[in-house]
């Protein structure tokens, strides 16, 4: 279409949002996830058929509590699903994951480097190559100065760097972001998504953003999945296909149109 | 430097009460001696060579206690805290040695381990033992969900999940506990010798009060007090240096 958008017809019910004809880096196939609380069952997911290509990035945004968050906890292994199943390309092993919480999740007695290092550092001892790796990405996160520092004398947005330089330190094929720069202003959140798409541009990993922004997602995602609210299904589907940087058409009339149609799917 | 001055004055204005008080109302000196004699005790015991050996006794009988609290204490802490069947299994039995007064047990201590150093090195132990146990347990159970999540995701080792967030989360729990053990590591001492002792401070004060030396036993008391200080302010002070990441390290409470 010419505003960017192709849209797959969205029948009543779930949309399967596949995407053949491409490598596969995850697949969720029909999963579902039920609770048991004191308060009886939660459907949180229901039916979620989703795949994330190789290099590509998705996004997620729905209502709070569809289910979205689940999602990318049982990819990342903190859940199972009680129905379905996840698939790696091609029957393959799981790819190597980063993950990026809402909160930093840096551990308070371990400097900036080691909090970086981390992933090797839950394997073993840390080797002069994996500090340097933990300083280089440091670097690509804009942190350089900071790698001896503890994670108490950085502000919010910076320990949301050092926790995505974390993610990406096992040079992941697959990064999860669960709303990562939800508790950041407003002018930090600009930066750090702006840094985002520069990263994920020179780096090429597949990655799948879990997010309440419209904006955010049009701004970064080559797709945006719009779920519903409780039990959480896929109602829509988006590809943006804007041009990058998308930082240079964030004011244009097409990121806007984008953003209204998405808004209004969320809507209903 | 306003707080200095403020703690010297409140000292101060303290002996010049207690003066008045024993001036005043002609107060005895067996029942309460006037400030200046029992600092004239104070001096007298410290030039004493007896002194110290007494305090290198109840010294070694609160210190070894104190050691046996913390290595029992932190353990079987962390093994409760973290082990569920073990926790179902034990709980009971630590709960009821809690909540006895550990006091009333020295007797029975003494006769199972004698009036030497040993059974006052026990008391001590067992009376320091409950708050770092308390502590540890707590500590273990406290380690953040979100953090122990990023472990999981990490798929770490279990060895260096112990060493890198079990640990670390536990230590200012720990510490604390250790606070509290050293205070009543002493007083463990102490009264293990008041019941059975043949030597140490606690001892001393005995015999100070049965020949009656009123000045002494004040200065004995004060000296246990001094050492008590020194003790829970130097077990302070690791906190410094072991967990300078927490918040309660840049605050230390004097």
């Amino acid at each position: 279409m010419a505003d960017g958008t192709a849209r797959v017809a969205a029948p009543a019910g779930n949309v399967h949002a596949f995407n053949p004809g491409r490598a596969q880096v995850a697949c969720l196939d029909g999963v579902s996830k039920r609770f048991e609380t004191k308060s009886g069952t939660v459907q949180a997911l229901d039916g979620i058929r989703l795949s994330i290509g190789a290099g590509e990035f998705v996004a997620i945004v729905g209502p709070s509590g569809c289910g979205k968050s689940t999602l990318l906890r049982i990819l990342c292994g903190l859940e199972q699903p009680t129905e379905g199943k996840v698939d790696w390309g091609g029957e393959g092993p799981a790819p190597r994951m980063g993950v990026a919480f809402q909160e930093h999740r840096l551990l308070p007695w371990l400097s900036i480097e080691q909090n970086i290092m981390l992933p090797r550092l839950m394997q073993g001892r840390a080797t002069a190559a994996d500090v340097d790796r933990a300083h280089s990405l440091c670097k690509l996160v804009g942190l350089t100065g900071f790698e001896k520092r503890r994670p108490a004398e950085l502000s919010g947005g910076m320990k949301q760097r050092a926790s995505v330089a974390r993610a990406l330190f096992t040079d992941p094929g697959l990064l999860l972001l669960d709303e990562p720069f939800g508790a950041l202003d407003a002018l930090t959140r600009e930066q750090i998504t702006a840094d985002t798409e520069r990263i994920w541009t020179e780096q090429g990993f597949a990655a799948l953003l879990i997010t309440h922004s419209i904006s955010e997602a049009v701004h970064l995602a080559d797709r945006v999945i719009v779920m519903s609210a409780r039990p959480g299904r896929i109602v829509a589907e988006f590809r943006i296909d804007l041009p990058r940087p998308r930082t240079e058409v964030l004011g244009s009339p097409e990121f806007g149109r984008l953003c209204g149609d998405i808004r209004k799917k969320l809507e209903l | 430097m306003k707080r200095i001055a403020l703690q010297v004055s409140a000292v101060v204005a303290f002996f010049l009460i207690w003066k008045g008080y024993v001036h005043f109302f002609d107060v005895s000196p067996l029942v309460l001696p006037a400030p200046e004699r029992v600092v004239v005790a104070l001096f007298r015991l410290l030039g004493s060579t007896d002194t110290y050996y007494h305090l290198g006794i109840t010294l070694a009988e609160c210190l070894g206690g104190f050691l046996f609290a913390i290595v029992f204490g932190t353990i079987i802490g962390q093994l409760l805290g973290r082990v569920a069947i073990l926790d179902t299994i034990f709980k009971p039995f630590v709960i009821a040695l809690q909540v006895t007064p550990k006091v009333a047990l020295i007797p029975l201590f003494i006769l199972w381990f004698g009036f030497g150093l040993e059974s006052k090195i026990i008391v001590s132990a067992v009376l320091a033992f409950f708050p770092v146990f308390a502590n540890s347990y707590l500590g273990a159970k406290s380690v953040d969900r979100g953090l122990s999540e990023v472990f999981t995701v990490g798929r770490a080792r279990q060895s260096r999940r112990f060493r890198l967030l079990v640990i670390p989360s536990s230590l200012p729990y720990i510490l604390t506990g250790m606070e509290m053990a050293i205070v009543l590591a002493i007083i463990g001492a102490v009264v293990g010798e008041f019941v059975a002792g043949t030597r140490g401070l606690g001892y001393l004060a005995t015999i100070k009060l049965q020949e009656l030396e009123v000045d002494t036993l004040f200065a004995v008391v004060l000296l246990l007090a001094a050492i008590g200080f020194s003790l829970y302010f130097a077990v302070g002070s690791l906190r410094k240096m072991m967990i300078p990441w927490h918040e309660s390290a840049s605050k230390i409470a004097i």
